[in-house]
């Protein structure tokens, strides 16, 4: 089991840890299907004995649609299982040092990125939509230096907050790495305040 | 007519294969899911209505006379103890 505070490749003594998944109307499917495996079964002997009456009163014909009934419940409930296992695997880890970008799709494909905080060069947050306004819930866009390629994190909650929080972490780290951060961006403008961490981390609580 | 029996042997290899599938399932959410109550709890959830489920239909399948014959095909009116 993952423990935030031994999270993969973690030697940089992180102090802070934000956890964040995809806003719970991304599953709403999952409570629908769900409501659906536990309703069918009832709803079915229900019309069926409506419908020929007298027919469950045949011993075998009941131990049938029990047989039938309960197949299609746990392949339904384990459907649902599953579909659950993606939405909780799937998470979008920010600490004071890095963010971590796990990415889960179905039980067997994983992909874990990783991206230290003082090489984000720009945040984005994308809210498109009625009800994503309305729930308040898009899409992160992180740009590093150096690199086409974006992380994203889909449909979390407050992207706006987020997003200027992870810039302002950025910016917070990029001092501690200064030598790294010439590398990318040149010198910049040195302002610290005297203890930013904890700040930033009053800021970040979800 | 297919002896009701078979849907018992059916039944049983359903259950070896589905405790399988879900065994890795609860394995792949327990190793690689973060540590806490959320994890914990719905793997709790899973397991209880799958073991209730299991034990219900398995209570109610030990009073069912397994030596009769379904017509699967008319099961509407299919007479109990054909081939007692």
């Amino acid at each position: 089991m993952l423990d935030v505070h031994h999270l993969p490749g973690s030697d940089l003594h992180e102090s802070k840890i934000w956890t964040y998944r995809r806003h719970p109307i991304t599953i709403l499917s999952l409570f629908f299907i769900t409501a659906m495996v536990f309703v069918l079964p009832i709803a079915g002997y229900i019309v069926l004995d409506f419908l020929y009456p007298g027919l469950f009163d045949v011993e075998a014909n009941l131990a049938l649609y029990v047989f039938v009934a309960s197949i299609f419940f746990l392949c339904g409930w384990l459907f649902c299982f599953q579909m659950f296992i993606e939405y909780w695997l799937d998470v979008f880890i920010v600490t004071d040092k890095r963010v971590l970008d796990i990415d889960q799709k179905g039980l067997f494909d994983r992909t874990v990125s990783e991206l230290r905080l003082y090489r984000v060069q720009d945040v984005t947050a994308q809210i498109k939509g009625v009800l994503h306004t309305v729930l308040d819930y898009g899409t992160v866009f992180i740009q590093t230096a150096g690199e086409q390629e974006r992380f994203h994190f889909e449909d979390i909650p407050h992207p706006n907050q987020i997003a200027k929080n992870i810039l302002e972490m950025s910016e917070i780290d990029r001092r501690e790495h200064l030598e790294e951060a010439v590398e990318d961006f040149g010198m910049p403008d040195d302002n610290d305040s005297d203890k930013p961490h904890e700040k930033m981390a009053r800021k970040m609580e979800p | 007519m297919i002896p009701l029996s078979y849907f018992l042997i059916a039944w049983f290899v359903f259950l070896a294969i589905y405790a399988i599938m879900a065994l890795i399932s609860m394995l792949q959410l327990v190793r690689l899911g973060i540590a806490g109550a959320g994890t914990f709890l719905s793997t709790a959830a899973f397991l209880v209505v799958v073991i209730v489920t299991v034990l219900g239909v398995t209570g109610y399948f030990l009073t069912v006379h397994w030596g009769q014959d379904v017509n699967l095909f008319g099961w509407a009116t299919t007479s109990p103890y054909i081939n007692p």
